[in-house]
């Protein structure tokens, strides 16, 4: 989210001539990646399709959306450049797809095991296959959603790839063993596999208490293993051989399937690779996590490299990049980032309210709910036509019943990149993403930071953070490691950031208001009225007053019952500690000083 | 040094002449050893000092009369001694201390800090002896669970780059809190703290840091993750507010 700001036409021109010079000389900037970080709104697919129709590049396009995809493919088609749209497959491009989802299960290659080659086919309905026909449609322009920068024949033949607002949760592998998903031990081969299992079923059955992360997985497993009379390490190297082998892609397809122990090829390949940083007695950042319920394995996706696909030249266009993500993606490829920035356009006012509780768990009190509903209605008297709302998927029918249209509507997790939220002239954020910090987000900083020396600390403390464009600043949870809350930012805060942008601010010509609901401070975004209630005590401050109080009637039934309130019968009677009872004393001291009172009816 | 100490150290796994270089020592088992010990150090000058350290109470008689047992010095990174432990063979409490003992100066410094300057905390100073003579480890090794001032002073003096606390693997709720304890105030002082790890007694392995080492355990450093903070609602300041 960038600082130094530009006039809109100043930054159209910034994003116009850095995405023309890449378009035009792809081969300039073979093995690199462009970052264009620029406001959402400037408008960098419009720049990205102006330079394509005006050159002979083919390019590889991919955006978040499947929707957008198809978008970008009509705004193509208006400009006169030749596109085709691309799909992963499904029930209507592919006739196998059953055999297609099952061999994903098994994170096998879908091509080599399932379709083989025209020459030499594997399915029956290759010749004439309607997926494949995608990639022979010779368009200048190929389009897809973020996803198919993974696959190979997507970006075969092609000089430029474009990631425009790519999807983050697509550069993960992300597998989840749960306790009914790992395979029973009549499933799985004899041997060191099947005792691997039982290892694995065992930890996770002891995990009743939380969340484990990084290396203490491994202590885990390691302990559940003791327990079991086995050595861990044999275990996985006696496995690892057996499932670190893909079957061979020219055996029965329908042998293949019937191993579902295959699926753990994954989870044995990381344990394989971090077998030697346990062994070494350091602590290390683990790919791996579980609680009772799972075992979780998230890995950042590796761009293709074959076929000459690791010096393709690579131009991003993101609003938020998601830099810990990209780092990964972006490995040895040499980086060039480009920052373009932009101030609101003239009548757009970001109004920010604390006052309301409108954290995931808390809208779920109907109470709270109703409170939100109160001041939607009543800044906005009654949600028109032109009002939007971005809101938790739980409680859109809430915001229906508020008054809201429908297509005003959007949720969490679905408002990246869209345009059905440009004509409204009030928009409503409500809450924000909310991942689970330790069960989420510490994970995945420990995934993508796998490398580092230093592991990932998880601990959480409050820090000050200022509001833009105000002299006020708050005390938000945060990680104490920079990495983690560099992550935590990219899932929360950057999404917040584009939800805000769904209004176009930046290219707006009518007024507009947004309030956003919800009381972290986003960076970039420039806040004219922040409102709170500054009287509200702190719940530290509540239960002193309370306890004062408690203290207060205490004092008074001792005088009635005709008894010295001494310390410990004042500490009995109002159930407070020594140490509230002498912050009491010394409260009332400072009170009565100006009053000339000894404060010694009480001691 | 009589042979009970020798079969001790060789149990722990040490270095005979390395302990007796130390400064490890049987003490007298009998009446009539002591008398002839004090014989001969009445005839030495400074034994008044000796006297009033209290290894021996007034009647001239170590506190465990009757009971075996060797003598331990707990020296500082300068070798210097800071205090004097005598442990008993078959008694309880196993470990007494001179008379007069502050505990916050007794400490013991073993092995020397390596390029990772990473301390290891014992319990005990034996047992930071025997880990840093068996595991290689710079150790520092406090009277029981007793983590004083004066030794995160001495911490803080030694300038390590990381803390790890190795303290008994076992399900002892004592053991635990001072864990807990121990995580905090090392954490109030500044230091990045970090555990110790091993198969202990629960899954039938060895209790102590030393004996981690001696059967040839896996140790290894893991992270130690602070309880979530309380949740706190809004509460803005003004920017600069905190420093007025």
């Amino acid at each position: 989210m960038p600082e130094d700001l530009n006039s809109l036409g100043d930054a159209r021109r910034q994003v116009a001539t850095v995405v023309g010079e890449v378009v035009a000389q792809p081969g300039m900037f073979a093995g690199a990646v462009t970052v264009v970080e620029a406001t959402p709104g400037i408008g960098k697919t419009s720049a990205e399709l102006s330079a394509l129709s005006g050159s002979s590049v083919r390019a590889a396009f991919t955006l978040p959306t499947l929707a957008l995809a198809g978008e970008v493919i009509a705004e193509a088609a208006r400009r006169g450049l030749r596109g085709s749209y691309v799909e992963g497959h499904n029930e209507a491009n592919c006739r196998r797809i059953d055999v297609v989802r099952r061999l994903r299960e098994q994170w096998l290659p879908i091509a080599s095991f399932a379709c083989g080659t025209k020459d030499s086919p594997r399915c029956p309905y290759r010749t004439g296959c309607t997926w494949w026909a995608q990639f022979e449609d010779n368009a200048q322009v190929i389009v897809g959603s973020t996803d198919q920068l993974f696959n190979p024949s997507f970006l075969s033949g092609r000089e430029l790839i474009i990631v425009d607002d790519p999807r983050p949760a697509a550069f993960l592998d992300e597998e989840r063993f749960s306790l009914e998903d790992l395979p029973s031990p009549e499933e799985t081969p004899r041997g060191s596999l099947r005792r691997l299992v039982e290892v694995v079923r065992a930890a996770l059955k002891r995990a009743e208490d939380g969340h484990l992360t990084g290396a203490e997985v491994w202590d885990g497993l390691w302990r559940a293993a003791r327990r079991e009379g086995r050595d861990l390490s044999d275990l996985i190297r006696g496995s690892g051989t057996a499932l670190r082998m893909k079957p061979d892609a020219a055996a029965d397809l329908d042998t293949i399937l019937a191993q579902p122990w295959q699926r753990l090829r994954p989870l044995a390949q990381v344990l394989g690779e971090e077998l030697p940083a346990f062994l070494s007695g350091r602590d290390f950042n683990s790919y791996l996590s579980y609680n009772a319920c799972a075992i979780a394995l998230t890995r950042p996706r590796a761009l293709p490299s074959r076929r000459g696909l690791g010096q393709a030249t690579i131009l991003w266009l993101d609003a938020t990049p998601n830099w810990p993500l990209l780092r990964s993606i972006i490995g040895t490829r040499k980086l060039r980032h480009h920052v373009v920035a932009v101030l609101s356009a003239p009548g757009v006012q970001l109004t920010q309210d604390l006052r309301l509780r409108t954290a995931k768990t808390s809208m779920r009190k109907p109470e709270n709910l109703r409170q939100v509903q109160r001041a939607l209605t009543t800044i906005s008297n009654g949600p028109g036509p032109s009002d939007g709302v971005i809101v938790y998927t739980e409680q859109r029918e809430a915001m229906v019943d508020t008054g809201f249209l429908t297509k005003n509507i959007e949720t969490w997790g679905r408002a990246r990149g869209t345009n059905r939220l440009e004509h409204v002239d009030r928009l409503f954020v409500v809450g924000r993403p909310q991942p689970p910090l330790r069960e989420v987000i510490w994970p995945l900083a420990e995934a993508l930071f796998h490398d580092d020396e230093k592991p990932i600390d998880g601990d959480l403390g409050y820090a000050w953070r200022r509001f833009e464009g105000q002299e006020w600043e708050g005390n938000f949870l945060s990680f104490e490691d920079a990495r983690a809350e560099e992550v935590l930012k990219a899932h929360r805060e950057a999404e917040v950031y584009q939800a805000v942008h769904r209004a176009r601010l930046v290219s707006r010509t009518t007024p507009l208001e947004v309030h956003l609901l919800e009381p972290i401070p986003i960076p970039g975004l420039r806040i004219e009225k922040l409102e709170f209630d500054d009287t509200r005590p702190s719940e530290n401050e509540r239960r002193h007053q309370d306890a004062f109080a408690r203290i207060d009637v205490a004092i008074a039934e001792l005088k009635s019952e005709g008894v010295r309130p001494s310390q410990r019968l004042v500490c009995q009677r109002a159930k407070v500690s020594a140490a509230t009872y002498t912050k009491y004393t010394k409260t009332k001291r400072k009170e009565n000083r100006g009053q000339g009172m000894p404060p010694r009816d009480c001691d | 040094m009589r042979r009970e100490l020798e079969l001790e150290l060789n149990r722990r796994g040490l270095d005979v002449e390395r302990a007796i270089a130390f400064g490890f020592r049987s003490v007298p088992r009998t009446k009539a050893a002591t008398a002839g010990i004090m014989a001969v150090l009445r005839g030495l000058e400074g034994v008044e000092a000796l006297r009033q350290t209290g290894l021996y109470d007034s009647s001239g008689i170590p506190n465990a009369a009757n009971t075996d047992g060797f003598v331990i010095p707990a020296r500082d990174e300068n070798g210097r001694i800071t205090g004097i432990l005598y442990r008993l063979y078959h008694h309880e409490p196993k470990y007494l201390l001179p008379r007069g003992t502050r505990l916050q100066s007794v400490y013991l410094v073993a092995g020397e800090p390596g390029p990772e300057r990473s301390l290891v905390l014992v319990e005990g100073p034996l047992k930071a002896y025997a880990a840093s003579e068996q595991g290689g480890i710079w150790a520092f090794g406090v009277n029981g669970h007793a983590l004083q001032h004066g030794h995160l002073e001495t911490i803080a003096r030694l300038e390590p780059f990381e803390v790890l606390l190795a303290l008994d693997e076992d399900a002892n709720a004592r053991t635990l809190k001072a864990r807990e304890r121990w995580t905090r105030r090392l954490h109030g002082e500044g230091f990045v703290v970090r555990r110790l790890t091993w198969e202990g007694l629960e899954l039938g392995g060895p209790k102590g840091i030393d004996d981690a080492y001696q059967c040839g355990a896996l140790v290894r450093v893991r992270r130690l993750t602070r309880a979530m903070p309380e949740l706190q609602p809004p509460r803005p300041r003004r920017v600069g507010s905190a420093h007025a």
